[in-house]
């Protein structure tokens, strides 16, 4: 058996666990909100990582394998807290379109857009309000960086099923940043009154280059993250 | 594709979830419509400031960083501990038989026993090389011990060759233990105390009674009982040479 003592099981994590702690304890508070659920839920998926060790091929992906356990641990212990409560509950079937000519006119300048004057904690308030399967889905993808199929495999549902959580979360998602900037007075209903309505940079090569560059950026961070799933 | 595609497909185009082939008809679109640019921008330029604001995620102090991992470790021995011992709910319920099995080997076999749990739990006391919470004199160890330790704590060894330099709080499955750190001819000696489950007459006398004798690896153990107090003391050298330096115990 592999990492039978205190010393060997606390190398084991140091050693393969650790550099993931920061993003595994961030991604189990934006799923509990709440500091203490998010220490036990970290503590959880360290301890189920040091006794399945032996499932997992050491040099392949131990980022994604830990955060399939996380997600597998949270949500069987959801199911058995509630087993009842549907998580997607309240939430239109095709959800409410956010107001896409704001969205547009309110991120067009790449320095001054919207998300980028707001704080960081009140981009995070607009994440947490989203419901529980889309806050997950949305994380994964857009905080990690995970591809379709990996988070497919970690929250154990088609792959399907994630692209239209994901699309409908960032929906909503987008729909609460707007509003948000709208009571902090950062967007307003008429394009005159707010600051970054003049910018306006949609020529086509730029365009397409920023695209480019904005894919070749997120490719390199999905393949050198996502890569070999462990176990 | 036309500007409702652009809407539906533009996501697995960022996200890079996209065939060259159907990568470069979206762009085609995008060439001729001003306005699906301005959207493809305007999502770039959001998601990259949602990267911006929240990425890296916030470094962790580290004494969280030390609490999460210790906390783990902790869960991983009362897991297996769990585990050990959860076919022992079932076997009553399923045939006095085994019961009368288990108890047969039980006399037969005697061994550290008993004591298996409480030997793993102090070597990787032992082990796991924690600070101590009190250093000083052996008088200043004491003091502490006895004013913070839930039960009547003080330290176990009374021999010349024994130094006292720290203890530290800590727990065995649930109860409440002493971890004590000793320096005996240059070689650290751990050991753990609890108020003992198991006082007999013996062990209210003034001699301590010894438990077990043996070893775990390259670590000798020695297990003992004193005036209500149970101990293991766990170090580099052998059993029988650690329990030499339990008080009037040879």
């Amino acid at each position: 058996m592999f990492a039978r003592s205190r010393r060997q099981r606390r190398q084991l994590i140091d050693r393969e666990f650790l550099p993931h702690l920061d993003s595994l304890f961030r991604y189990a508070l934006s799923m509990t909100r709440d500091r203490d659920s998010a220490e036990d839920l970290t503590q959880d998926t360290l301890a189920k990582a040091v006794e399945h060790f032996e499932k997992y091929k050491p040099g392949t992906n131990a980022r994604a394998w830990l955060f399939r356990i996380m997600t597998n641990h949270y949500i069987n212990q959801r199911r058995a807290r509630r087993p009842e409560v549907q998580f997607l509950e309240g939430v239109e079937p095709r959800s409410a379109g956010y107001d896409q000519e704001l969205l547009v006119r309110t991120h067009l300048d790449p320095e001054r857009n919207l998300v980028t004057r707001m704080a960081a904690s009140q981009i995070r308030e607009a994440l947490e309000r989203l419901p529980e399967d889309f806050r997950m889905v949305v994380v994964l993808a857009d905080l990690e960086g995970f591809s379709y199929r990996e988070i497919a495999d970690q929250v154990g549902c088609p792959i399907g099923t994630v692209m239209s959580r994901l699309h409908r979360g960032r929906r909503l998602m987008r729909q609460h940043l707007l509003d948000l900037g709208k009571q902090l007075g950062l967007v307003h209903d008429d394009p005159a009154a707010d600051e970054t309505a003049e910018a306006d940079d949609t020529g086509v090569d730029h365009v397409l280059e920023s695209l480019d560059r904005f894919r070749a950026r997120r490719e390199a961070t999905s393949t050198g993250q996502g890569q070999g799933q462990g176990g | 594709m036309d500007c409702k595609d652009i809407e539906r497909f533009l996501d697995h185009y960022l996200d890079g979830e996209f065939s060259e082939g159907d990568a470069a008809a979206l762009e085609e679109h995008l060439r001729s419509c001003p306005a699906c640019r301005g959207l493809a921008m305007a999502e770039v330029n959001l998601r990259r400031g949602l990267q911006q604001q929240l990425n890296p995620a916030p470094a962790l102090p580290a004494a969280r960083r030390e609490r999460l991992v210790d906390g783990a470790l902790s869960r991983v021995g009362d897991r297996s501990w769990r585990d050990l011992f959860r076919p022992v709910i079932l076997i009553p319920a399923s045939a006095g038989l085994t019961l009368a099995l288990m108890a047969a080997i039980w006399i037969a076999w005697p061994s550290s026993g008993a004591y298996d749990h409480f030997i793993d739990d102090s070597v990787m006391a032992h082990e796991s090389e924690l600070p101590s919470e009190v250093v000083g004199d052996e008088e200043t160890i004491t003091s502490y011990v006895k004013e913070k330790a839930r039960f009547d704590a003080r330290p176990p060894l009374r021999s010349e060759k024994a130094r006292l330099i720290g203890a530290r709080l800590t727990r065995v499955g649930s109860t409440p233990a002493v971890q004590y750190r000793y320096l005996v001819g240059g070689r650290e000696v751990t050991v753990v105390q609890t108020p003992a489950p198991l006082t007999d007459e013996r062990a209210r006398g003034l001699k301590a009674a010894v438990r077990f004798v043996g070893d775990r690896g390259r670590l000798g153990v020695g297990v003992f009982e004193d005036r209500g107090l149970q101990n293991a003391a766990i170090g580099d050298m052998p059993g029988k040479d650690l329990i030499r330096l339990v008080p009037a115990s040879y």
